[in-house]
């Protein structure tokens, strides 16, 4: 069986970014603030919907890229061969 | 009063019924463990938020928003950032799960580093770290009785029924094993996150229709830790959503939600479908106690503001409505507990290093899951004070399991004594802090004790790993296992089985 091509360099990308958007220090002191950012929706409120609607849409993503790529398709036990044992129970 | 309880009995009644129809006899103890590895996407993504959320959350998500703020969102991130983590274990875990019919994490810990000691070690901790939140289980549906009954039940009754309630609840869990939670998982899922999501826009919508809304909260409120010195340091949210991400696949009962499934695409799928929900619910959650914030009388008993919300939105319906999302949150939390906390006594610490017998690791089990059940019960009747804190140490505790779990899984340098004695220097750095330092957290930046822990458990897992490497056999069966789960990829030699007794 072919192997699969490895996964799309934007997915990992993204879920790279998503990290990065998550644990950090500097970036949820600067976003996750009260001042408002839209009219009468303070930094915070916007940040954190839209950091988890990202990784929510990365893992979509990650999930369709590795449909189209063939990945779960080399996710399986190989075929025993007829003269080897079965793994013990 | 009868109104509330009888939405929470229909409620009972259905589950019941679905129990009795679909009853199967387990065929070997895998079957009892894991459900025989058969279970689609569908019900992997309803039996992991199941686990994932219990009903708890309901009380302490919205009473930390109502109480702390914004800060109450590091619970929706890093249970996102969870399943994005599975992502990179997935299918080692799996592959060698399916190739070793591994039933447990500490199966796999045992199987990477051939040690029953490291495997009894993790199972041990993880006993230990999860009976707290069975009991605050209990404790919640104490909650969800006492608001029921308008307080005409007092604490130690409301406790009762809750605990009679679940004990009644577990001759299924205990008679269908691993089936019967998945099964029952569904339909508690749909009635908990997909009618809780629900009630909370619901509940949002009636709020925001008095005039309620979080961006006229306090600045305090609407910012994170650390910014002007609010409640903890630069360093608070980081250990918060940390400790949370690496910590979620510790937990057992979450764990072996990766080999119930029947295929690594099952497994991910269930993740990537339950994750929408999963936000929405979460974050639907922390608005409406944002947003309750605003509501007088309730800071004073802010966990309670789940009930109290929903009572004054529609009354006895209302308070019908948020018990029974809490109580089918509950069932699945506490079956998922008690049924992995049966499966880690039988497989890992009685049967450790040794095959039991079919019906001895059943009776082991369902007996472990009678006594873990009638202890947990026991003590969520007594007025104990300051469980929640033991709960939040214990969460401390078990992510230092992460470091020999995904250390073995991406490193295959780590050695099973660095690997044991990581875990029980992480282990009682993090008591030590919790216990005699508390409040120290303020001098390191807002770091938690259980994030220094696990970099003294880090720290020692390699220091240890690189100054008494492996054997030469055992790197070479090491190599030979990592290879195994690329074997499906190149086509080439069957994974290596898991071997029979302990070399370490």
């Amino acid at each position: 069986m072919s192997p699969a091509r490895p996964r799309a360099t934007l997915v990992v990308a993204w879920m790279i970014g998503n990290l990065a958007a998550a644990l950090p220090p500097p970036v949820y002191l600067a976003l996750g603030t009260a001042a408002p950012v839209l009219p009468g929706l303070p930094g915070s409120i916007v940040y954190f919907p839209v950091l988890g609607l990202s990784i929510v849409l990365c893992l979509l993503a990650a999930y369709r890229d590795d449909e189209k790529r063939g990945y779960f398709a080399t996710c399986r036990l190989p075929e025993r061969r007829g003269d080897e044992p079965p793994a013990p129970p | 009063m009868g109104i509330a309880f009888g939405i929470v009995g229909v409620f009972c009644a259905g589950l019941v019924v679905l129990l009795q129809a679909s009853y199967r006899k387990d065929r070997s103890f895998s079957d009892y463990a894991v459900g025989g590895r058969s279970y689609g996407a569908w019900l992997q993504s309803m039996s992991f938020l199941n686990s994932w959320w219990p009903g708890g959350i309901l009380l302490s998500l919205t009473g930390m928003a109502l109480g702390s703020g914004v800060v109450a969102f590091y619970m929706p991130i890093y249970s996102l950032l969870t399943v994005l983590l599975m992502y990179l274990m997935a299918r080692r875990v799996w592959l060698w799960g399916a190739a070793n019919d591994l039933k447990t994490q500490a199966d796999l810990l045992r199987l990477r580093y051939d040690s029953t000691a490291l495997a009894v070690t993790s199972s041990v901790i993880s006993v230990l770290s999860i009976m707290p939140w069975l009991v605050l289980g209990f404790k919640g549906l104490g909650a969800m009785f006492s608001a029921l009954s308008m307080g005409r039940l007092t604490p130690g009754q409301s406790v009762a029924c809750g605990v009679a309630l679940i004990l009644v609840r577990q001759v299924w869990t205990i008679r269908m094993g691993m089936r019967g939670l998945v099964i029952s998982d569904m339909y508690q899922g749909i009635v908990a996150y997909v009618g809780g999501t629900a009630l909370i826009l619901g509940l949002i919508a009636w709020m925001a229709g008095q005039g309620l809304s979080p961006s006229r909260l306090p600045a305090h409120m609407l910012r994170v830790p650390g910014v002007g010195g609010d409640g903890g340091g630069p360093l608070t949210l980081f250990s918060m959503i940390l400790t949370g991400t690496l910590g979620g696949w510790c937990w057992p009962p979450i764990f072996v939600r990766l080999y119930t499934a029947d295929s690594v695409r099952s497994m991910l799928r269930a993740g990537v479908f339950s994750a929408p929900l999963s936000m929405l619910f979460s974050m639907a959650l922390v608005v409406m106690g944002l947003m309750a914030a605003a509501l007088p009388g309730l800071h004073g008993e802010a966990d309670m503001a789940w009930f109290e919300v929903a009572r004054l939105a529609a009354g006895p319906v209302g308070l019908g409505l948020a018990g029974t999302v809490m109580l089918a949150a509950t069932m699945g939390g506490v079956d998922a507990i008690i049924q992995a906390m049966g499966t880690q006594v039988a497989n890992d610490i009685v049967g450790a290093g040794r095959t039991l017998p079919y019906r001895t690791s059943i009776l082991t089990a369902k007996g472990t899951m009678v006594v873990a059940t009638a202890l947990a019960a026991g003590i969520a009747c007594l007025p104990i004070a300051h469980l929640s804190m033991l709960a939040l140490l214990s969460y401390q505790g078990i992510i230092q399991v992460a470091v020999a779990q995904y250390g073995g899984l991406f490193w295959r340098r780590g050695t099973a004594t660095a690997g044991i004695a990581g875990m029980v220097a992480g282990f009682a750095t993090a008591i030590l802090l919790e216990t005699f330092f508390h409040g120290a957290a303020a001098h390191v930046g807002g770091l938690s004790s259980g994030v220094i822990g696990l970099a003294v458990n880090a720290a020692t897992y390699v220091a240890l790993s690189l100054l008494a490497p492996h054997t030469a056999p055992e790197t070479h069966r090491v190599a030979r296992l990592f290879a195994g789960a690329d074997t499906s990829r190149r086509d080439t030699a069957p994974p290596i089985a898991l071997a029979q007794g302990d070399a370490a």
